[in-house]
């Protein structure tokens, strides 16, 4: 919204040295943020009222016509102009040399005035259409301006600016600033604020608190002074608070006095006639928005030389249509209130008219309507039809229905003067909100305390007084009546942060709570992400985030499909289509996206996976893999969110696969989880296949069958599943475009959290030197380094020396390929003893049972 | 030339075709094929050069059919490649031919490791270091959810329906009608209500996301933390001495700040909490749109519907919750103009600039 300070001043004086720069300050500290000041004046430097002294026939050019232009102090200047509408006495604006034509202030060439020779004749300066000055599109002839035209006298050589209104600082607030404060939607609410804000009293004039006789007058009962009446009647008590209307006859239709133009211009609202520019107008003074219907298009009976017009405000049906105003057909249901005649709807409610019942040139009578309607019901229908005017904005802010018809008095003594209005009906009312005015009692201590601050009752009443209260104090117990504008007084904080806001924030010091601190340990989850991430950090790798969103594009180039996937329905950006089920697709395409920046990286990811079976309190049997809620009972039935940590490494290694699986090793000995197994799929037991993570499986669609290992750890002799690992497959490295090899891994963290075994723990070393020897054993080409370390280590339970276990590490450091069916593997053992220096012929005394052990379990041969 | 003589080339051509197809296809093969057909010496060449030999009625519709075949044997040996690529794709995919379990292919000491320092990301950074300093404030660390309801989004923070401030969050929706969150106060209600009772001191931090198209300053998701305070008789001036605080250790000086007022429905009053650009230290700078001061956190003291809603008594408790965008921060303290770099995880940009 903007806001006029020149119009603001009408109501509060402010002093004339008062500064925009600390007027804005003052606002912006206790209101709201202010967008942006603009000066108008500076658009309109340089343009006065002229008044032509006599005009003649350019002597070279037909079209051109010489003006003499008095501008005011006695001075008098020549200027051309190619319209054909200036005639001698005319007041006209008028550009000096020097300054810029308004309407190009603003483009990439503003348009600067300077002498100019024209046919041989000199023109200094230039007279100007609606069009150059911004007042409209018109440029078919230049402005003549009438008395009726401008505020004060027409006279040459008055500042054009001054003479319309146009001198004046727009100050604009952005509307979701003020979303609680409907009555700041007007110049008036402003006002009030900026007297409270700046201290200095509210003139309150007469028509904004008109006498109650007065408004008798207008609302009597009907007589025959009156030749109209309205049959109102208001079905949707419940959302229309009020709903007042009067017909007015003799009605005459023409174009506003260019003032009026003026100031709906500078609000950024098109002027239409004078009827419609006059109800804006009381909008933006007064915050009520009315609506003005072509009574002779409405349904009516003549009685007895009276009129009677039917006015219904009712829910729509179902089904019913209207054309309106934005010239579009909207298809209403029983959400949104219309106002009707006997058989049809003439407009949807605070929102647009009907064309079936607008003001045109002809319309001789009018119903003229001021009503409030419930703020959200507004709203709804506003959004639900995309309609969204002025008054659609003002009516989704709460409106105090307590001024529709004063408002209405004000819109009739316009419309008497600039349209010739005459009354013809009783103002008809119907009031169904209680308008008394709220009373609210606070506790002058409670609202100190809630503060913070040190401030006495006398400060707290003076600065509820000069927010417009009336406040009375008795003890400890502050009584306000809230003014039926400020409809957001709702509870003891509105009136706390009233007098807080006006007091000053800055003016409290802070403090901080009384109640001690004690240190917070991390959770498991914190500790679990904290040392895996410190981990892969260390090890090289980069953490990147990715979309939770994803599109289904980037899906199909991994081989999976959208269908459990939550779909969002409303996106402005074409790749937010779905929520991301795994992660390991969008790894892959940053990992192309830098191939060709690095020769070998790794990248991971901490990001949460959702997909439609997995929902909390719902479990089922392939759920033993998601996240418990911490709040069971505000989670049931919503999707869990699983915690994963997704890896890639690049590499042009063959294998590639353990250049990642080397740090997956690494990861879990970091996070002390034991006795891991790489197993491909063929290896899942059916059981463990109908169990097995949805994920697991959708990321295998991705990696090469053969080099790909469901990740688990067993224990109570059962795999516990928790992650895959592989080599990215070549339909999908194709649709990837890339020209790498990757090797991707997912994992879970809610999985890897309870498999955690906690922090790592040093051993107090021997104080005796350790001893290794290398074991090479031949096998079959099919036992794994798996089968061959379980067996060593096996088979070293048995190495006791004195009583005392001496293998203190078992370790794979050599595979050899032979041939097809053979190979061989090299195994360090570390022997160490806590008590003496071992010798040679100690460890071969009880290496011989290993070996043979190993060697009979594998059919393997020692080399 | 007889016509008769093209068909039968496409046709002999045709039948070898279908003899590669199956398991003796190889790229030679294929190769071979071709060459045979297309080459030099090939009968198909013979055909081109019998052109020059023929009348100029004849020649036109002859050399055209003569393309056609030349194209149908590119075509088809193209096609060929294709289909041995991917049945060679399969079957190499499939070939169990590594040890899984086996932590190299040959010796440790043959195996890549990656070279560089590894990093974390800015984001996760940035949000390490305020959960720390939360930890020492006593504040206990929740996550926040990303689908949510519309209930625990709006409805239990004394958002009415319809309320138009529910327009100034531009939240997305799924089929079902759940929420990508837009902001991380969806969890206040659920984290009031796992303390039972206050004192609660909690800090939730999270993803958060709007409706948006993407552009140099604009990003749909973005990463909110906030904290959240309900204790016996906590004040505003509490909540200033709290925030001043906890900013301070987090921008390591100390800082000038001032209070706009501002309106959210779940709190009452509503502040947005703003600091002296510690960048320029308020002369004015791209950080601070040249205003000098820049928006750090909104605030505000936590509406009583919301700690009724949370099971809490207003009348005997009071709290305060504020909140802080870290995108924007973490895009000022590196001197990053495009918010797209954060999610666009170029490795230049993720390794720190030394």
């Amino acid at each position: 919204m903007k806001y006029s300070l020149s119009w603001i001043k009408q109501f509060v004086a402010l002093p004339d040295t008062l500064q925009i720069a600390e007027f804005k300050e003052k606002l912006w500290q206790s209101l709201s943020e202010i967008e942006s000041v603009e000066n108008l004046a500076e658009y309109y430097k340089g343009i006065v009222i002229g008044k032509i002294l006599e005009t003649e026939k350019h002597p070279n050019a037909d079209k051109l016509t010489v003006t003499k232009v008095d501008i005011g102090n006695g001075e008098v200047k020549t200027v051309l102009t190619g319209a054909p509408n200036v005639r001698k006495g005319d007041y006209v604006p008028y550009i000096g040399v020097g300054a810029t034509v308004p309407v190009t202030r603003q483009t990439t060439e503003p348009l600067v005035i300077e002498p100019r020779e024209m046919k041989g004749m000199m023109s200094e300066g230039m007279l100007c259409s609606k069009y150059e000055l911004l007042l409209g599109e018109d440029h078919s002839g230049i402005l003549i301006l009438q008395e009726a035209d401008i505020i004060g006298k027409l006279e040459g050589g008055r500042a054009f600016a001054e003479a319309l209104g146009l001198d004046d600082f727009m100050i604009e607030i952005e509307n979701k600033s003020m979303t609680h404060r409907g009555d700041c939607f007007s110049m008036v609410g402003m006002a009030r604020e900026v007297s409270a804000v700046l201290d200095i009293p509210f003139k309150t004039p007469q028509w904004l608190e008109p006498k109650p006789q007065q408004i008798a007058e207008y609302a009597r009962e009907f007589d025959e002074s009156f030749s109209s009446r309205i049959q109102l009647s208001v079905k949707a008590k419940n959302v229309v608070p009020r709903y007042s209307a009067i017909v007015l006859e003799d009605i005459v239709v023409k174009e506003s006095p260019l003032w009026i133009q003026a100031i709906l211009l500078k609000h950024g609202i098109k002027p239409i006639n004078n009827v419609v520019d006059i109800t804006n107008y009381i909008m933006l003074e007064w915050g009520q928005p009315m609506h003005a219907f072509d009574a002779e298009k409405i349904s009516h009976t003549v009685n007895n030389d009276v009129t009677t017009y039917t006015v219904n405000v009712r829910m729509a049906k179902n089904g019913e249509k209207i054309h309106t105003l934005d010239n579009k057909e909207h298809l209403l249901d029983t959400n949104t209130i219309v106002i009707a005649d006997a058989d049809k709807a003439i407009g949807i409610a605070g929102i647009i008219g009907g064309t079936n019942s607008s003001i045109t040139e002809k319309s001789k009578k009018i119903i003229l309507e001021s009503a409030t309607f419930d703020m959200y019901s507004i709203r709804k229908s506003s959004m639900l039809h995309g309609i969204f005017t002025d008054a659609s904005t003002v009516f989704s802010r709460r409106q105090d229905p307590s001024k529709t018809v004063k408002a209405m008095l004000r819109a009739i003594d316009f419309l008497q003067l600039y349209a010739n209005a005459k009354i013809s009906s009783p103002v008809e009312d119907e009031l169904i909100a209680d308008i008394s005015q709220k009373e609210k009692v606070i506790s002058a201590q409670k609202a100190r305390s809630f503060i913070g601050i040190e401030i006495s009752d006398k400060e707290m009443v003076s600065i509820l007084k000069r927010l417009h209260y009336k406040v009375t104090q008795k003890g400890d117990l502050i009584t306000v009546v809230v003014p039926s504008y400020r409809q957001d007084i709702e509870i003891d904080e509105d009136l706390y942060e009233e007098i807080v806001r006006v007091y000053g924030y800055s003016s409290v010091k802070p403090t901080l709570p009384n109640r001690p601190i004690y240190g917070i340990p991390m959770t498991l989850p914190e500790k679990v992400k904290e040392s895996t991430a410190s981990y892969l950090r260390g090890a090289g790798f980069l953490e990147t985030i990715n979309f939770s969103f994803i599109s289904e594009k980037l899906y199909k180039q991994a081989q999976l499909e959208t269908k459990d996937c939550y779909k969002i329905i409303n996106a402005v950006s074409p790749d937010v289509q779905y929520v991301r089920k795994v992660l390991a697709p969008a790894l892959i395409e940053q990992a192309v996206q830098n191939q060709y920046v690095e020769e070998h990286f790794g990248l991971f990811e901490f990001g949460k996976v959702l997909r439609k079976e997995y929902v909390h309190g719902k479990q089922g049997k392939k759920d033993m893999f998601t996240e418990v809620s911490l709040y069971p009972q505000d989670d049931f039935g919503l999707p869990v969110e699983n915690h994963h940590l997704g890896m890639v490494t690049v590499t042009n290694a063959e294998p590639a696969y353990y250049t990642l699986k080397q740090y997956i090793d690494e990861l879990l000995a970091h996070t002390a989880i034991g006795d891991i197994h790489y197993r491909h799929m063929s290896e899942l037991s059916k059981k463990e296949l109908e169990v097995l993570p949805l994920w697991v499986t959708e990321v295998s669609h991705m990696t090469k069958g053969g080099r790909t290992a469901v990740i688990s750890s067993l224990y109570d002799s059962e795999h516990h599943v928790f992650g895959i690992i592989g080599e990215v497959n070549t339909p999908t490295l194709r649709s990837f475009s890339a020209q790498r090899n990757i090797v991707l891994a997912e994992l879970s963290m809610s999985m890897l959290q309870r498999l955690y075994k906690g922090q790592l723990r040093h051993r107090e070393p021997s104080k005796y030197p350790s001893m290794r020897l290398d074991y090479c054993f031949e096998l079959d080409a099919e036992i794994t380094a798996k089968q061959l370390l379980q067996s060593v280590s096996g088979a070293a339970k048995s190495v006791i020396l004195n009583g005392e276990s001496i293998v203190a590490g078992i370790e794979l450091v050599d595979i050899y390929r032979v041939n097809d069916s053979k190979k061989r593997m090299t195994v360090r053992i570390s022997y160490e003893s806590q008590t003496k220096t071992l010798t040679d012929k100690e460890i071969h005394m009880l290496d011989k049972d290993v070996i043979s052990q190993v060697s009979a379990e594998l059919n393997a041969t020692i080399v | 030339m007889e016509k008769s003589e093209i068909s039968s080339v496409k046709k002999q051509f045709d039948a070898d075709v279908k003899k590669l197809a199956g398991d003796s296809l190889s790229i030679e093969a294929i190769s071979l094929l071709r060459n045979s057909y297309t080459g030099k010496d090939s009968q198909l060449a013979k055909l081109f050069k019998e052109l020059g030999t023929l009348d100029s009625k004849e020649r036109g519709p002859a050399g055209k059919e003569l393309n056609v075949l030349k194209q149908h044997i590119e075509e088809s040996c193209q096609l060929l490649e294709e289909q041995y690529i991917q049945h060679k794709a399969m079957v190499d995919d499939e070939k169990q031919d590594i040890d899984l379990t086996a932590p190299f292919a040959t010796t440790k000491e043959s195996l890549e490791r990656l070279q560089s320092q590894g990093a974390s990301n800015p984001v996760s950074e940035e949000v390490e270091k305020m959960l720390s300093i939360f930890r020492t404030m006593g504040f206990h660390i929740f996550e926040a959810r990303e689908l949510d309801t519309e209930y625990f989004i709006f409805d239990s923070l004394n958002f009415p329906p319809n309320h138009p401030a529910r327009e100034n969050w531009d939240a997305f929706k799924t089929a079902e009608g759940l929420v990508p969150t837009p902001h991380t106060s969806n969890m206040q209600v659920r984290v009031m209500r796992y303390f039972k009772k206050p004192p609660v001191r909690a800090v939730i931090y999270g993803r958060c996301f709007r409706n948006e198209a993407v552009d140099v300053v604009h990003g749909h998701t973005f990463h909110q933390i906030e904290g959240l305070y309900v204790d016996k008789g906590v004040s505003v001036a509490d909540m200033i001495g709290t925030i001043k605080a906890y900013l301070e250790a987090f921008f390591e000086q100390e800082i000038v700040w001032r209070i706009q007022p501002s309106f959210f429905p779940f709190v009452e009053p509503g502040i947005e909490f703003m600091v002296r650009c510690i960048f320029c230290k308020g002369v004015g700078c791209g950080s601070c749109k040249h205003s000098g001061w820049l928006e750090v956190a909104g605030a505000g003291m936590i509406h009583p519907n919301v700690l009724r809603e949370a099971g809490i008594d207003p009348d005997e408790y009071t709290g305060f919750a504020w909140g802080l965008g870290l995108d924007r921060t973490i895009l000022q303290k590196n001197g990053i103009k495009d918010i797209r770099s954060l999610f666009a995880s170029d490795i230049r940009f993720l390794r720190h600039d030394v």
